[in-house]
């Protein structure tokens, strides 16, 4: 008896799953997520990290290298 | 008019505009509850490094700590991996997620409280339940050897955190949804149904027979796959390319990574029970299933590889690329091994042997834990508006895990491999050769204490990572704008670090 109860609730629930992953893909491509693929890379950079700056360098070389950096603007 | 009531709700709510917000201020708002997952993490990882060398040692030294029962190795064992799981594991997950999906979405954290609560739950849950293992309460069940009555804590502790990162997806103030809230978001939706179902399938309504087996393996393979490894994956994915300032090299290979992950992973759990009394179609659906990964594993490497090279002197130089990337480049070799380990006669041999240890430690370490390690370095200058004190302490963190965990998986490999060829090994008469069971650990034993040698390794580096956190956190010195991240603006403008 309890065979059937448990692969009822597992069949609904299997395919309640299947349809929540098929949702996100038919969401995901009709808002544009497999398209414009450029656009989508670049949308971690930021104003205040922007593309093309490294964003992290070990503690004792950030001091050098920006002093390095003020020495040479000199 | 419209404008009139803009403000006036704005000025009731306290809800600014719905622009999207700067880095800086996201990062403040996440500040609270990320240090507070960070340092219950950390408090974990230290007490399941100390658990992990007594198991260690035991294996090869049975006499250690052997008068009492609460240390004897079955249950040391089973609390290590509880505490490195769900202790260290997931809180380093609540902690970077939450970040992550808040930058991401670029809308600060609301309600920040409600996290604290869940996580106070969480961790008073697993506290519970690690005591309970260690004082005789462990479930014979791997992976769940929590006893069952902190179930109901951490399922509503999780309600809550998942809950949450749901809402900030709802309401992101960006139309770009970068793969990294992917993986977040699968992670996220995939881990409550994965501890639900096993919980209630083998514990509180049990299954018949080899059914829980399989639950069980389902279970325990996609806690690694579908839980640490996005997590680790979208870490990676933003990292990498954040601290390099390149974007991605291949964004649609990105995607199709994720996919393809989703769709094959759940299937690989099987590959735990080749050869046991199951359907022999159901084993090979894992098989194949495991083989399958190769697709999402290589097109992530490639993405990886592509992105990282010519810049491999930025990466040498950014604590935080150090350990994504060595994290990256073993998450494609533990899965390249994880999906030969699958083979059926490649199983023969590695099945039942510290091979599988071995595997398990170069997943959940050298990907997954080196991956946490460097998002964290990048976080806590973010969150604290403060430098990491000692630039030495994280070279010694670096190297010591690195060739720690080297020396982890290499030991375990070779000591399994010879054990599980021991193991099998019949003379021309069709007998066993190592009939008796000690001859075999005899081969094993050098290997063990060579694990155990790496162990030490391991754990000067976590309190090379402890001391240096716990540092930063009471008063390491105040970044100014020239010394720090590049995130931080000037002391004497808005928002910039104070004095």
């Amino acid at each position: 008896m309890e065979w059937n109860i448990y692969l009822v609730v597992l069949f609904l629930l299997g395919m309640a799953f299947f349809g929540t992953a098929v949702a996100a893909l038919t969401w995901s491509a009709r808002k544009g997520h497999f398209r414009h693929f450029d656009e989508q890379s670049r949308s971690i950079f930021t104003e205040e990290e922007p593309e093309g700056v490294q964003t992290d360098q070990f503690p004792d070389k950030t001091r050098s290298a920006i002093q390095a950096r003020s020495d040479s603007d000199r | 008019m419209s404008s009139a009531l803009a403000s006036f709700y704005t000025t009731v709510t306290g809800r600014t505009s719905d622009e999207p917000q700067t880095l800086s201020r996201i990062d403040a708002s996440v500040r609270g509850s990320a240090l507070f997952f960070l340092v219950s993490g950390l408090l974990w990882l230290m007490a399941g490094t100390l658990l992990a060398i007594m198991t260690s040692w035991k294996l090869h030294s049975p006499d250690f700590l052997a008068d009492w029962e609460f240390l004897t190795f079955g249950r040391v064992r089973s609390a290590h991996l509880n505490a490195m799981a769900f202790g260290w594991a997931t809180n380093a997950i609540f902690a970077v997620g939450i970040w992550l999906m808040a930058r991401l979405s670029k809308v600060p954290v609301r309600h920040g409280g409600l996290l604290f609560i869940a996580g106070i739950f969480w961790n008073i849950g697993i506290t519970v339940g690690i005591g309970g293992i260690l004082f005789g309460d462990m479930t014979s069940v791997e992976w769940l050897e929590m006893p069952p009555y902190v179930a109901p804590l951490l399922a509503f502790s999780y309600v809550l955190i998942g809950l949450w990162g749901v809402l900030t997806f709802r309401y992101r103030r960006t139309e770009h949804v970068y793969v990294s809230q992917w993986y977040l978001l699968g992670a996220f939706f995939w881990f409550p149904w994965l501890y639900l179902i096993a919980q209630t399938m083998i514990l509180w309504v049990p299954a018949r027979g080899t059914v829980q087996s399989i639950t069980n393996w389902w279970f325990a393979h996609n806690f690694l796959g579908l839980w640490l490894t996005p997590v680790g994956l979208g870490a990676a994915y933003y990292f990498i390319p954040k601290v390099l300032g390149k974007p991605i090299h291949s964004y649609y290979l990105s995607v199709l990574g994720f996919w393809t992950l989703a769709l094959f992973y759940n299937w690989a759990g099987v590959h735990h029970l080749i050869g046991g009394p199951i359907p022999v179609w159901l084993i090979t659906a894992g098989i194949v299933g495991s083989v399958m990964m190769v697709i999402p594993v290589i097109v992530t490497a490639i993405n990886h590889h592509f992105t990282v090279v010519g810049s491999f002197r930025a990466v040498w130089a950014s604590p935080t690329l150090r350990f994504v990337v060595f994290g990256a480049m073993s998450y494609t070799l533990v899965s390249l091994i994880g999906s030969t380990m699958a083979l059926r006669d490649v199983n023969e041999v590695t099945h039942f042997t510290h091979f599988t240890v071995g595997h398990a430690h170069h997943g959940v370490y050298a990907f997954f834990t080196m991956i946490m390690f460097g998002s964290i370095y990048f976080m806590m200058p973010r969150l604290l508006m403060r430098e990491w004190p000692s630039a030495t302490l994280i070279r010694v963190h670096f190297w010591t895990c690195a060739i720690g965990i080297g020396l982890m998986i290499f030991a375990l490999h070779i000591g399994g491999w010879l054990q599980g060829l021991a193991m099998n090994a019949t003379n021309e008469e069709g007998n066993v050769v190592h009939a008796n069971w000690v001859e075999i650990v005899a081969i094993t034993k050098p290997w063990l204490v060579a694990r155990s040698v790496s162990g030490i390794l391991l754990t000067v580096g976590h309190f090379a990572f402890f001391l240096n956190f716990f540092w930063m956190l009471w008063g390491g010195r105040r970044v100014l704008y020239q010394e720090g991240p590049t995130l931080l603006t000037p002391e004497n403008q808005e928002g910039g670090a104070r004095a």
